[in-house]
């Protein structure tokens, strides 16, 4: 037997699995073949290592272990949350924030200015608005007014009329 | 209680008889998680992954089949998976003693522990497939035919595949003594 065919067989030597025949045959070389002897005593100490490498469960993991039937349930009763929501609301914080940091300091100056000149427009916009409301109120109260002259106090002013001239002619 | 009583006790909703499935099979999962990560941390998350996997899939499970072949394989992909990811071993630490060795004869003892320890750090320069059938065989004890029905491979390959493992590391030892 050469050594290329010792050492397939090497471990099924050692856990005793092979024939007779390969068995004697094994130890015939391994007797005249001292790299593969030194070899086969390795291979017996790595097999009998092997057991000892054995490690136990930590503690904390066997506790997360036994804990994952609640866990699934607390999963289950958790109510389903909109997570494409909560992202544009993250964006939209996020946004502000960094706007913030334009308008209030000066690490971007092209930024700063841009953020300056839109809050200038934006309170100019502001204020046009306002005065336009207020001219538009006052038109419009203007309008009230004559209406009701028109209207409402024209019919009393009638009514007035007729009333003091019937008791007028009354009186008189 | 057998696997397969605990298997449909577990589905009831029976806490002891998950306990049980835990007690059985979390170590032979953790020590193939440890023997693929070599970090502690990610093995207990992987381990925690499998058994939540499990407890998911348990109503999918045939109690005629074979529970320890069916997490033996989810192990091993999950493990060969994260392998993958992480061939650059950023994570990889040196695997500490938690070793009990006999305590008869001191210097015999300190010479063991450290041929324990070397040992320990070098099955991570196997490949997978090899790791896997070594840590089966050798750290789990299983039988030839116990890890063919797990893998779902021939006997002979887990033979040929166990032999050459070991020589592998023998050749390393011996390289490194």
């Amino acid at each position: 037997m050469d050594c290329i065919k010792a050492e397939e067989l090497l471990s099924e030597y050692i856990e005793d699995e092979l024939s007779e025949k390969l068995h004697l045959e094994i130890e015939e070389h391994l007797e005249h073949c001292p790299s593969c002897n030194r070899l086969c005593v390795s291979l017996k100490d790595i097999i009998n290592i092997g057991p000892k490498l054995h490690e136990e469960v930590p503690f904390y993991l066997k506790n997360r272990l036994l804990y994952i039937p609640e866990l699934i349930e607390l999963q289950k009763e958790e109510p389903p949350t909109n997570q494409g929501l909560k992202f544009i609301a993250a964006m939209i914080g996020t946004a502000i924030l960094l706007l913030n940091v334009f308008y209030f300091t000066n690490i971007y100056p092209e930024g700063h200015s841009f953020m300056h000149k839109t809050m200038s427009k934006i309170e100019r916009f502001a204020v046009d608005t306002k005065e336009y409301v207020l001219q538009k109120d006052s038109v419009k109260n203007n309008l009230l007014i004559s209406f009701l002259d028109k209207n409402i106090f024209a019919d009393d002013e009638k009514d007035f009329i007729s009333w003091n001239g019937e008791n007028g002619e009354g009186n008189g | 209680m057998e696997i397969g009583q605990a298997v449909e006790l577990c589905l009831k909703g029976d806490q002891g008889a998950w306990n049980m499935i835990i007690t059985t099979y979390s170590k032979m999962v953790y020590n193939i998680a440890l023997n693929f990560t070599y970090n502690y941390d990610d093995a207990a998350d992987i381990v925690q992954d499998i058994f939540l996997k499990l407890h998911q899939n348990l109503h999918k499970f045939d109690n005629s089949g074979n529970l320890k072949g069916w997490i033996t394989r989810i192990s091993k992909n999950y493990c060969i998976d994260h392998w993958r990811k992480n061939k650059k071993n950023k994570n990889m630490v040196e695997l500490e003693d938690n070793l009990v060795v006999e305590k008869d004869d001191p210097e015999q003892f300190n010479i063991r522990k450290s041929e324990i320890q070397f040992l320990k750090n070098k099955i991570k320069l196997l490949d997978p497939e090899l790791r896997m059938t070594l840590v089966m065989r050798d750290i789990e004890g299983m039988a030839y035919s116990e890890i063919a029905k797990n893998l779902d491979i021939p006997q002979g390959t887990v033979k040929s595949r166990i032999n050459r493992a070991r020589l592998k590391l023998a050749k390393i030892v011996m390289g490194g003594k």
